[in-house]
């Protein structure tokens, strides 16, 4: 029985990198003043960018952004993007993030991942493929695992890397 | 409820804000795995009801953002974390107002908690978020730059549209080896 359930899995997970993706959502809800974004990402290139608060082009490096002048120089709200934002990927944005999700085969069994700690950013990934097959991802702590880590920051650099209209 | 807030009064030597804000994290984390925040029933206490909940759920393993239940619970004890907070900088030779201490309670993840977010909306008009970006609400400002003046040991200054500079200066020294904790 486990050898014939093992079987199964395997063929599951292969046909799962095998399959296109159609459309992936995915959610960035940060703590404190970190970044509040979602991105879509649909087959054809597209990508979707909501902007919802605290999108600075300079990393915060502590809770809290002030607002107004100092006189420490430029204040990092100067650089926030807000807003919701079209663009599209070239094929090698596309297909980097295709094969960071196609790496995520444990972390779509896992399904849920939880730092364990109580301050924390929170991801939501969804990724739909072309054989109709949704994956959900729900990380409490932004930190699921180094795969997941390696799609965020891609994603998360997108947000200044590209023209948005 | 009152337990809590007894706690909190009675711990206050020696705690700063954030020490406080932690405390308070470990001292609900010990409520609720001392059974304290249950009645006699077993039902969850008046008020706790939504944090137990979260907590059950979290520690049956599943997917529960128990940061956010903890930081929810948490703005009903702003008054009592201030209350310590004021009581620790007035034996240090501070004397601001307890106004100012509440402000400086809402740190961290309380910011994004729907209390917060209701008491003190970025803008009075939602509107203005798309409008008139610059019309913050200046409470809401008011806390965030007295969070940010301290934490940034800096000066910020704000036009506001409304026709009032808004300046926010840090109060407490920058710790340092005479004072390692402002």
């Amino acid at each position: 029985m486990v050898f014939v359930i093992s079987i199964l899995n395997i063929q599951s997970q292969t046909n799962k990198q095998e399959a296109k993706i159609i459309k992936v959502e995915f959610s960035f809800d940060g703590y404190a003043n970190q970044p509040k974004y979602n991105f879509i990402i649909y087959c054809d290139k597209t990508i979707i960018f909501s902007a919802k608060s605290n999108n600075f082009m300079d990393k915060l490096s502590k809770d809290i952004a002030a607002f107004g002048s100092s006189t420490k120089g430029a204040n990092i709200r100067f650089s926030e993007i807000k807003g919701i934002f079209k663009s599209k990927l070239t094929r090698n944005e596309f297909v980097k993030i295709e094969s960071l999700i196609n790496l995520l085969n444990v972390e779509f069994e896992q399904k849920n991942f939880n730092s364990e700690l109580l301050h924390n950013s929170t991801v939501l990934l969804k990724v739909k493929f072309k054989d109709n097959n949704v994956y959900k991802i729900y990380d409490i702590g932004a930190n699921g695992s180094k795969n997941l880590i390696k799609l965020y920051k891609f994603l998360d650099e997108l947000r200044f890397k590209k023209d948005w209209e | 409820m009152q337990r809590i807030k007894e706690i909190i009064l009675v711990k206050r030597e020696g705690y700063t804000r954030t020490a406080i804000h932690e405390s308070l994290h470990a001292i609900l984390v010990y409520m609720y795995e001392e059974g304290l925040l249950e009645s006699e029933d077993g039902l969850p206490m008046e008020g706790f009801e939504d944090f137990v909940e979260a907590y059950t759920n979290y520690m049956s393993g599943l997917p529960e953002n128990i940061g956010m239940a903890h930081h929810e619970l948490m703005t009903d004890f702003i008054e009592e974390m201030a209350t310590s907070l004021s009581t620790y900088a007035l034996e240090n030779g501070y004397s601001n107002s307890f106004n100012f201490y509440k402000k400086l309670c809402w740190s961290g993840d309380l910011i994004n908690t729907p209390t917060f977010q209701t008491l003190y909306p970025q803008y009075v008009v939602p509107s203005d978020e798309i409008n008139n970006p610059t019309n913050i609400n200046p409470d809401f400002l008011d806390i965030i730059n007295i969070n940010a003046a301290e934490q940034d040991n800096t000066t910020y200054i704000y036009p506001h549209p409304n026709g009032t500079t808004y300046e926010h200066s840090p109060k407490g020294n920058p710790p340092n080896s005479d004072e390692p904790c402002n």
